[in-house]
């Protein structure tokens, strides 16, 4: 099932926050996260994910360091910040608000 | 020394060039920021690196900004491999690179620092502004001027319909071929310094023996000035096509356009170096001629002299030109009047006054149809034509205007190719500035039918012109080719104060001669010797007079139009008070003799 850009718009940094509440995560593994946790359903284009990142970091919710393995090889860990943390709290009560909503009207589990 | 972290880069320049300025402050040469060679290096599939290489073009960030995003690909495409997918798969499942590329460098952008944005504004600003100059640069280079219309041909009509005996040029050019100076450099230094010699000074003896040296020659001269044209004949392949006259002033005509080609260069150049030289000539032979009572000699020279001018107003409206030489022919008549008032019997001073007097304003002397012929002829040689009558400056013409602006701007100069794109887009279109010109002359025409005092001062054209370093940008051809018109104006008004002074003068002298004495007014000439005693060209009121050591001054209360009984003061000359803008000059302007102070200098 896809989700519309503009629901995925409004879901995606939740998403991507709530994975790295767990703690760090490269791009590549929130990708595939995102993917099997959700049963595709959350699945945003691979090109989608960086941008998102990117802005959440312009926000401050978010913070990167760069890691270099044994081999030589370079990856960027993302992790939650206070203010991000924060924000994933406001943001989830908003959807649990939503959800009640809809399912009161009975758009959900009818 | 510095320390090369990335060997397989070598020393090159683009090694340099895409190390960070931090590195190399601290003496490293990193190149560091080469995303293209780190992208290769990750080995991955032909598909992946190229998919990356596009993205992170596309995303127009700063080089330091590509390479982090060229990091986070070469992992993320890395770990897509990893997994055993194949290289397709993985590229099809990252999605639209241009869509990626987008949105990167949108959020890339939105992290920046205050300073960095700024830093990156002020770096497009500059970037933009550079590509504006450049294409500046490029519509200046390629403009071309294509002269259309030939003026100097449109002067040269009424000459050419002229028989050839009744031209004065042939008979000119042949005394100024014989009196010149054989020197061919300058075209001034071909006349002898012994014209400019003043009679009372030490020098005189000298401008005599040349004078009669070249009696001959004079003769030509005053032969020439009995013709009805001046019947010099423009531009390259006229009169200046003279290898004898010309010297080297005979530029080939393959040469620039601008201003070489020019009408107001050909014409202003080349022609007007010899007229006033032989009224100069003229004047001087005229107070010789005196000198020997030679009364008929000496009025054929002053007659011939108001000729030249006369020639000169006709057929090309030499403004200055011909003021200025009719101004000399009444300075020489105000001195023969002064010194040697007995050369003249009363018919010949009535002749020279009724002559004189012919003149009632200054559109009687001048006008500026010549000018309106050099402005839109100057300006075809250094606009483009658009085929409208509209068109921009061309770089030949910017290198025209450069030549004219001295000591700013040099024909060489660098400066002027650097800065030439900014003035073509400063200056006015080639429409704007014929509309300004012919507005500044058609003000200044209707100027010349009333006095001074009454159509007023008219240099506030000038005033706007150079009001600031942009409108001289703009009005800058204007500068260089319009008329200085307050300054012709008071040229003429100062003529005709002067031409009032002198025939008041030659009245006051038959008044003596008849009466014994001079009268003690200027209305007792009134209307016998003088049809109405002349007004002060600056107040209106009647021109002043008084006696002088027992002789007559003539003059006007000057700027201040306070009577200080003919003063000059300080080192101010008889004509300094002779001014209608404001001004803060004392004095008076004597009108006749010219040259007569009455008061002493410490009065100031």
């Amino acid at each position: 099932m896809r989700i519309e850009r503009e629901l995925m718009r409004g879901a995606g940094p939740v998403a991507v926050m709530r994975l790295l509440q767990a703690g760090e995560r490269y791009g590549y593994e929130m990708i595939n996260l995102l993917e099997r946790q959700t049963a595709g359903v959350l699945a945003m284009g691979q090109s989608t994910l960086y941008p998102l990142l990117y802005n959440l970091e312009a926000k401050g919710c978010v913070a990167a360091r760069i890691e270099t393995g044994p081999n030589g090889r370079s990856r960027k860990y993302y992790r939650l910040t206070a203010k991000g943390k924060k924000r994933l709290t406001d943001e989830c009560r908003q959807w649990e608000a939503v959800t009640a909503a809809m399912g009161k009207l009975g758009v959900i589990g009818s | 020394m510095f320390e090369v972290l990335m060997p397989d880069h070598g020393r090159s320049f683009r090694t340099l060039r895409l190390t960070p300025l931090r590195d190399l402050l601290r003496g490293r040469i990193t190149g560091r920021l080469d995303w293209r060679t780190k992208i290769r290096a990750a080995a991955l599939p032909e598909t992946a690196g190229r998919i990356i290489v596009q993205v992170v073009t596309r995303t127009w960030l700063s080089r330091e900004e590509k390479v982090a995003v060229a990091d986070e690909l070469i992992a993320h495409f890395t770990d897509a491999l990893a997994t055993g997918a194949e290289p397709d798969d993985v590229v099809r499942r990252f999605g639209d690179p241009r869509r990626a590329a987008k949105l990167i460098g949108r959020a890339k952008r939105r992290g920046r620092s205050l300073a960095s944005r700024a830093f990156h504004v002020v770096k497009w600003m500059s970037v933009s502004l550079v590509l504006f100059y450049a294409a500046l640069a490029v519509r200046l280079f390629v403009g071309r001027a294509t002269p259309t219309v030939d003026y100097i041909a449109q002067l040269n009509t009424a000459v050419l319909r002229t028989p050839a005996d009744q031209r004065a040029w042939p008979i000119y050019r042949q005394a100024i071929l014989a009196m010149r100076n054989p020197t061919p450099h300058d075209r001034l230094e071909h006349w002898p310094k012994v014209l400019y010699y003043n009679q009372s000074g030490k020098h005189w003896p000298e401008t005599k023996v040349w004078l009669r040296r070249h009696a001959g020659d004079l003769e030509l001269v005053r032969a020439g000035s009995e013709k009805p044209v001046f019947g010099y004949i423009l531009g390259r392949d006229g009169s200046m096509k003279d290898p004898e006259m010309a010297g080297t002033s005979a530029k080939s005509s393959t040469e620039p356009d601008v201003p070489d080609n020019a009408l107001i260069h050909l014409s202003l150049s080349y022609l007007l170096s010899y007229a006033r030289p032989l009224a100069h000539t003229l004047g001087d032979d005229a107070k010789l001629a005196a000198e020997h009572h030679d009364a008929a000699r000496a009025e054929r020279d002053v007659n011939a002299m108001l000729a030249l001018a006369d020639q000169l107003h006709g057929q090309f409206d030499f403004s200055l030109v011909s003021i200025g030489i009719r101004s000399l022919a009444i300075s020489v008549a105000g001195e023969l009047l002064r010194d040697q008032p007995a050369v003249w019997e009363d018919a010949r001073w009535v002749r020279l006054a009724l002559r004189l007097s012919v003149t009632e304003n200054a559109s009687d002397i001048l006008n500026f149809q010549s000018d309106r012929l050099f402005g839109p002829d100057f300006l075809q040689r250094i606009y483009t034509d658009d085929g409208q009558g509209d068109g921009r400056l061309t770089f030949a013409g910017v290198l025209a205007l450069g030549q004219n602006w001295g000591n700013i701007l040099t024909y060489d100069s660098k400066l002027i190719r650097i800065i030439s794109p900014a003035l073509m887009a400063a200056s006015l279109s080639r429409k704007e500035l014929l509309q300004e010109y012919n507005a500044v002359i058609d003000r200044a025409e209707a100027g010349l039918h009333a006095p001074l005092r009454m159509s007023g001062v008219i240099d506030f054209d000038r005033e706007r012109w150079y009001a600031s370093t942009l409108s001289a940008a703009k009005y800058a051809p204007l500068s260089l080719i319009a008329p200085h018109m307050s300054r012709i104006a008071v040229t003429a008004e100062r003529y005709l104060g002067r031409r009032d002074g002198l025939v008041t003068g030659i009245a006051l002298e038959l008044y003596r001669r008849k009466h014994g004495s001079y009268p003690e007014t200027l209305q007792q000439l009134t209307p016998d010797l003088l049809p109405a005693v002349p007004a002060d060209r600056i107040t209106g009121d009647p021109v002043r007079y008084r006696i002088v050591n027992d002789k007559p001054l003539v003059y006007s209360v000057g700027t201040d139009r306070q009577d200080d009984g003919g003063a000059v003061f300080g080192k101010n000359t008889s004509e300094t008070a002779a001014q209608w803008a404001p001004s803060t000059v004392k004095g008076d302007w004597l009108l006749y003799p010219e040259s007569v102070s009455v008061v002493s200098d410490d009065e100031e």
